[in-house]
């Protein structure tokens, strides 16, 4: 079922990514990073349950603990000792926070990932690039045709090596790989000379007149510039705060963190909404289509 | 973890003007073709050797390219295979950091060698390219990714960690380079040139 | 009015030893549904590759096109690419983007429309093409002929003035090349489309078409209508190539100017001519190769590619007889090449068992291949690798000893002395077939499988494989195919399988079969089936009705 995020245009996605990206790369504070994961992750479970946990168990709670286990190892600064590795050096407090504190933050880029890598689909991708760059956009429509068209190609390479005998199944390894450069060199040729029939059918079409314009199937619309335009305020604001001073956070040589008051509760809760508005799309909008079902 | 956003800032800047340069210049139907072929056929590579562990060919297809066609389809056709391999395995944070250090390979390779090239004379060069590019430049740019994604913090020490614990990874992929560059690079390249002859560049 | 006017068009190409075009002369009628046809290398395509600057070949040139009364090299390029389009023959070749609303938006980028424009345009062919149902899916799960519709109407929306098409259907199987033959039919029709149209599968499009030229060695040896096309070439060798109907009629002797080109006319014509005539005896010459031994046989095979997946082969039970020509007929989808891959061990049942010599073909593993099965790809460039046609047969040679040898006995069967030192991919569609088939013979095997060998090839290559079947088979080799050119599969083959929802419908010597389908049978058998039931070729329709 497509869901509401997914329904955004490309612009408003793309924002809400680099925004989220961007403000959680910038800084490791633990109550930004600690918003930014929740809502990471409660992307990924409602975008994707099953693939997500799988993902999170294979992939990302590893990568997790590697980031809190790293730090502290390489990392001796701060006051407080704990205690002292055999090499002499110290393990401290404020590296295990910092370990800690990475170890999430590395968790959430990961599980952002997750979601960008369902959300951001081909053409969506294409049209972003497209804005900048319109050949290469053009390039990577074009990879997304071959790929398809020549791992067909290769299984029939694969099939017709192997009734000749020279099949990439066979036990010694210098034949398989022998026989698998073979193969590579069949699938060179015929992908080479295939692309000029290619490029004659571009320019054919008219490819290479001045003036091409480019097609969007998207359409933006007033709700896509209103979530924009909301983003980018309140993204904003944070920045603002985290640049001028008003939230911060020291590890070293002692953990110390802003002060909390009316302001930076604001700031909190303003982050909290921004990173958490595709959840509430999608939530409300299923809301409001079980209401309308009640109502039938 | 200020360093990672700059250091990513920074790939994606100097990345930019061979992008825009290559843009700018409205280049043709058949420069177009075959770098999406080049890329497609470098992303296929990876499943054709597939069964052979740590055989990745995609770093040497990107100097054969760079070699055959120049230096600005090497850099073009390494920066995009990357992206576009991470498109079906799933981008990351180490998405531009593959695509600066495959771009990178396909440029040097490209601007070394793709005016003299002739195989009789360059073959062991373009060997020697191969391990030095996966080593020194794909190993090393990658190690220093995972330091900046893992730690944020640059300590000498972490790097040095992080390269010495690299060496047999990058070992392993410098020889399936050598291998793949030692078995094909002469027809590779051969069958470009005929491509080029028969597009008339 | 004339949209082409070609004068005195000469052309060479540059390694070429003849004039692929001598002195052509052509008009070209607004709204006129024109059809160019002649054997292979008659130099048809590179005739219509002229009418478009942009694909025009490199070579010596003399003579002047003009199009619309302008001479097409001063024609802009932007006009060019609007008013004419061009279809090419490969369905997959042309297509550039990944997704179907991108390929029909191309053409349109590329002459810098408005969004708003190409948004109504695209919606517009969509509806006419009847596109909307796979509007938003990915090129690759097209099927073949989806691929060709979607090539004519990403064509049509940019509303050319004149469509060119280089043999469209050659790749296509026989239901889908009339689906995409009719549609070409309605844009002629409603739109006004002039249409030219290179073809050498006659039998549909022959009977649709305003104009016929036939060209021979470069020249334009006859241009007119159909019945005085087919006076023209009546004694020219490419005659053969007529639809059937047309073929038998005029061998039997059908006034002048007044053929039957389709079956249904035939059928009249036949009914006249058989009107008081005896029928012979009903006689049908069964095959005499019962009670040989089966080389292959595969029983209650079952298949599917995924866990959860549909299956594809259900049931299939076969048998090949030892040294026999066999062929499996069926239609798209139905798991002919499954099938294949199944025989020779490259996909593996769940259940049943396939066995060649008596041997599971799970316990022959990679032996199997070389000396004992050999399979020729559907597409011979499957199998190239080198950079010339001697080198790349070379490496199949099994044992070094006689290797020349060899090679010179087997380019002399195949007929390939000529092309030894070409590179594969300079080769035709024909002659690369060959060499692929060179490949797979050099490895000995003992049967041969072959899969679609006729696909996109006209009667005089056909004509040429089926020489060298014979031969092989006089060897005793074994050869299995799958096809869908029935014609062919009448005229050569021992026995014949139908294949159908992934198993074998009916199976049995030629005749048999044939007789026995009603509509899955040749247009001769359909012609002339009230009188011969059991003539399934168009010779043997022929002699019986001369012999009667």
């Amino acid at each position: 079922m497509k869901n509401q995020f997914e329904n955004w245009h490309p612009l408003a996605q793309f924002v809400y990514f680099v925004l989220i990206f961007g403000i959680s790369v910038f800084v490791m504070h633990p109550v930004i990073t600690g918003i930014t994961f929740v809502s990471a992750i409660t992307l990924g479970v409602i975008i994707d349950r099953k693939k997500f946990f799988k993902m999170l168990f294979c992939l990302y709670i590893p990568a997790i603990i590697i980031g809190i286990i790293i730090n502290p190892l390489f990392s001796h600064e701060g006051v407080s000792i704990l205690w002292y590795f055999p090499d002499g050096n110290p393990l401290t407090l404020e590296s295990i926070i910092y370990g800690i504190m990475s170890g999430i933050m590395i968790g959430s880029i990961f599980t952002l990932f997750f979601s960008f890598n369902k959300i951001m689909t081909s053409d969506r991708i294409m049209y972003l690039t497209g804005c900048i760059f319109p050949h290469i956009s053009l390039i990577i429509a074009m990879v997304l045709r071959f790929i398809p068209e020549f791992k067909y190609h290769l299984s029939e390479v694969l099939n017709a090596q192997k009734c000749i005998g020279k099949g990439i199944n066979e036990k010694n390894v210098f034949n398989k790989i022998k026989n698998a450069c073979a193969v590579m060199q069949i699938m060179a040729t015929w992908a080479f000379e295939s692309s000029v029939e290619k490029s004659d059918s571009m320019r054919a079409r008219g490819y290479g007149l001045y003036g091409r314009s480019r097609y969007v199937p998207f359409k933006i619309t007033k709700r896509d510039i209103i979530l924009i335009t909301a983003m980018i305020i309140t993204g904003s604001i944070v920045i603002y705060s985290l640049c001028v001073g008003n939230i911060y956070v020291w590890y070293y040589p002692y953990f110390k963190i802003n002060e909390s008051g009316g302001y930076v509760y604001i700031v909190y809760f303003l982050y909290a909404v921004m990173s958490m508005l595709p959840v509430f799309d999608i939530l409300m909008e299923e809301a409001v289509w079980k209401s309308l079902q009640s109502k039938i | 973890m200020h360093y990672y956003l700059i250091s990513v800032v920074i790939i994606i800047l100097s990345m930019l003007p061979f992008l825009l340069m290559f843009e700018k210049r409205r280049p043709q139907a058949r420069e177009i073709v075959l770098i999406a072929v080049l890329v497609a056929i470098t992303v296929i590579a990876r499943s054709v050797f597939f069964m052979i562990p740590f055989f990745k060919p995609m770093l040497a297809l990107v100097i054969i390219s760079g070699i055959g066609m120049g230096y600005e389809t090497g850099m073009l056709t390494g920066t995009l295979s990357a992206f576009m391999s991470n498109f079906i395995f799933g981008q990351g944070p180490w998405t531009p950091w593959q695509m600066f250090a495959m771009g990178l390979t396909g440029l040097l390779a490209g601007v070394i060698f793709s005016k003299k090239y002739t195989y009789e004379k360059k073959k062991y060069h373009v060997c020697i390219f191969g391990i030095i590019a996966t080593v020194l430049i794909y190993g090393v740019i990658m190690d220093t990714a995972s330091v900046l994604m893992y730690t944020g913090e640059v300590s000498f020490k972490a790097f040095m960690a992080a390269y010495i614990s690299g060496i047999p990874v990058n070992l392993i992929h410098a020889l399936s380079t050598v291998i793949f560059l030692a078995l094909l690079q002469k027809s590779m390249i051969k069958k470009l040139q005929r491509v080029k002859m028969k597009y008339k560049i | 009015m004339e949209v082409f006017t070609i004068e005195n068009l000469t052309f060479k190409y540059p390694q070429g030893k003849n004039y692929a075009l001598d002195n052509v002369n052509l008009k070209v009628n607004k709204g006129e549904f024109l059809l160019i046809c002649g054997k292979s290398g008659c130099g048809k395509t590179t005739l219509i590759k002229h009418m478009k600057a942009a694909l025009a070949p490199a070579g010596e040139k003399s003579g002047d096109i003009y199009y619309n009364g302008t001479l097409l090299c001063d024609v802009p390029e932007r006009i060019q690419a609007q008013e004419i389009g061009y279809v090419m023959q490969s369905p997959d070749s042309q297509i550039v983007t990944d997704k179907v609303w991108h390929e029909l938006a191309f053409g349109l980028e590329n002459l810098g429309y408005k969004n708003s424009v190409i948004r109504i345009r695209v919606a517009e062919m969509a509806s006419y093409f009847g596109i909307q149902n796979w509007f938003h899916k990915d090129v690759k799960e097209l099927s073949g002929g989806q691929k060709q519709i979607l090539n004519l109407a990403s064509i049509m929306a940019v509303q050319p003035e004149v469509i060119i098409l280089d043999e469209p259907t050659s790749q296509l199987c026989n239901i889908a090349a009339q689906e995409f033959l009719a549609l070409l039919k309605r844009i002629h029709e409603e739109l006004g489309i002039t249409v030219i149209i290179v073809e050498h599968r006659l039998e549909n499009v022959f009977p649709m078409c305003d104009r016929v030229v036939v060209m021979d060695k470069g020249k334009i040896i006859s241009s007119g209508n159909l019945q005085q096309t087919i006076h023209n070439i009546k004694d020219n060798e490419f005659f053969d190539a007529m639809p059937v109907p047309v073929k038998i009629c005029t061998a039997l002797g059908a006034p002048e100017y007044k053929v039957p080109v389709n079956v249904n006319e035939g059928r009249c014509f036949l009914e006249k001519y058989m009107a008081g005539k005896n029928l012979p005896k009903e006689s049908s010459t069964h095959y005499i190769g019962c009670g040989r031994d089966n080389i292959i046989e595969a029983s209650d095979v079952w298949f599917r590619y995924d866990k959860d997946g549909e299956d594809v082969l259900k049931g299939l039970n076969l048998n090949v007889e030892k040294g026999s020509l066999t062929c499996v007929l069926g239609g798209n989808g139905t798991g002919k090449t499954t099938m294949l891959y199944t025989l020779c061990g490259l996909l593996k049942p769940y259940r049943g068992k396939v066995t060649v010599k008596g041997k599971n073909v799970k316990k022959w593993g990679n032996g199997l291949y070389g000396k004992v099965i050999g399979m020729l790809p559907q597409n011979p460039t499957a199998l190239f690798r080198r950079d010339n046609v001697y080198e790349d047969i070379s490496e199949c040679i099994i044992d070094g000893k006689n290797a020349d040898k060899k090679i010179e006995e087997i380019s002399r069967l195949l007929d390939i002395t000529d092309i030894l030192d070409m590179h594969p991919y300079d080769l035709s569609g024909g002659e690369q077939q060959r060499c692929a088939l060179a490949k797979v013979l050099l490895t000995e095997p003992e049967i041969l499988i072959l899969d679609e060998p006729t696909k996109g090839f006209d009667g005089f290559h056909k004509r040429k494989l089926a020489e060298i079947f014979k031969k092989l088979l006089n060897d005793g080799i074994t050869i299995l195919m799958v096809s869908h050119d029935i014609e062919f599969c009448a005229e050569y083959a021992d026995r014949c399988a139908l294949c159908f929802d992934g198993g074998i419908t009916v199976s049995g010597d030629v005749t048999e079969f044939f007789s026995g389908n009603s509509f899955y049978t040749t247009s001769a058998n359909r012609m002339a089936r009230e009188y011969f039931p059991y003539a399934v070729t168009a010779e043997e329709v022929k002699e019986l009705c001369i012999t009667t």
